[in-house]
């Protein structure tokens, strides 16, 4: 099981990398990775979800709640490096 | 006009015929750009761009369930070690056969460049890390290794660590309508009322606690023994290449 102390590893050795990228900004993320290495930039980075949602038909807000409960070492990883 | 300190430094740059950046062995650009992959991330369009580049001449993939079968995962490891130790020579390495060509396709606007047997040529390698494989608990240290072993070498080659991480909340809804379309049965989405479908997003919520870090830290072995990685277990026994097991799992475990 993944636990605080094993997300406490995980930040570690994350700190370690030279590039970490978050999904809202994968041009930048593709775009640092290309800096480290010298490459020159990319110019356009298309993606898109692939698979349809949707989520009105769920109460949003209680699983918002139930998320931030049962998937804490994940928010505590990923706001580590992408504070929002 | 040009100062007599900046003539100077042009006058030995052309005596000397070029001058070595960060990353650059004498005539050999070279690298390995190790992407840990986790699922739902934007990692297949990531790995597709950074597989289009103009001198990406090897593709190493670590772990990939479908290709487990006749390709063992310390099989993978040990390709990678031996292009690791091709770029910790002193003197570019010149007769690497590349594994697999990047993907470069008639819509990218570059040409493939010098050919990858001139020894002039830049050569990336890149690791994509993905499903069937340990992850970082098991893996980051050997990458730490051959990184280091890299870049003491004194080469000019560089070992480039990066993943990509999902705000958690959009990766749980990415990941379960994935899987909903993809057929994955605990993931169907029950007919009916709103009420419904909602108890069966929540029973999923609790039934797989944190898993983008599970991705990051074990990956495949969500079982969690931290004595063995169990996903790389059948791997192993079909691996060319042995390795001890302790080895791999040492990582933060010991301590």
């Amino acid at each position: 099981m993944v636990d605080d102390k094993v997300g406490d590893l995980l930040i570690a050795d994350l700190e370690q990398f030279d590039v970490v990228g978050s999904s809202s900004k994968l041009l930048d993320f593709v775009n640092g990775v290309l800096k480290s290495a010298n490459f020159t930039q990319v110019e356009q980075l298309p993606h898109e979800n692939k698979n349809p949602h949707h989520e009105e038909h769920f109460d949003l807000t209680a699983i918002h709640d139930a998320l931030e409960q049962h998937h804490a070492v994940d928010f505590k990883v990923y706001h580590k490096f992408f504070p929002e | 006009m040009l100062s007599n300190a900046v003539l100077c430094v042009l006058a030995l740059a052309a005596v000397f015929g070029t001058v070595v950046r960060g990353g650059e062995s004498q005539g050999r650009e070279c690298g390995i750009i190790v992407f840990i992959h986790v699922g739902k991330t934007g990692g297949t369009t990531v790995a597709d761009h950074l597989h289009r580049r103009k001198y990406v001449r090897e593709y190493v993939p670590l772990g990939h369930c479908n290709m487990v079968g006749g390709f063992g995962y310390e099989d993978q490891w040990h390709h990678l070690q031996e292009v690791v130790t091709d770029m910790s020579q002193s003197q570019p390495f010149v007769d690497r056969t590349p594994v697999k060509y990047n993907k470069l396709g008639i819509h990218d606007h570059f040409t493939q460049g010098l050919d990858p047997n001139d020894p002039k040529s830049p050569w990336w390698a890149l690791v994509d890390s993905h499903t069937c494989t340990p992850g970082l608990m098991w893996s980051f240290e050997r990458f730490l290794e051959m990184k280091r072993q890299m870049e003491q070498s004194g080469s000019g080659c560089r070992m480039i660590l990066a993943t990509a991480m999902r705000n958690p909340e959009s990766r749980f809804w990415s990941n379960y309508f994935y899987q909903a379309k993809n057929g994955k049965e605990e993931f169907q989405i029950p007919k009916g009322s709103d009420e419904k479908k909602q108890k069966h997003a929540m029973k999923l919520v609790k039934s797989h606690p944190n898993p983008q870090s599970t991705a990051l830290a074990y990956n495949c072995d969500l079982t969690t023994v931290p004595s063995r990685p169990n996903c790389s277990t059948s791997a192993i026994k079909q691996s060319k290449v042995r390795h001890n097991l302790a080895q791999v799992c040492s990582h933060n475990f010991s301590a």
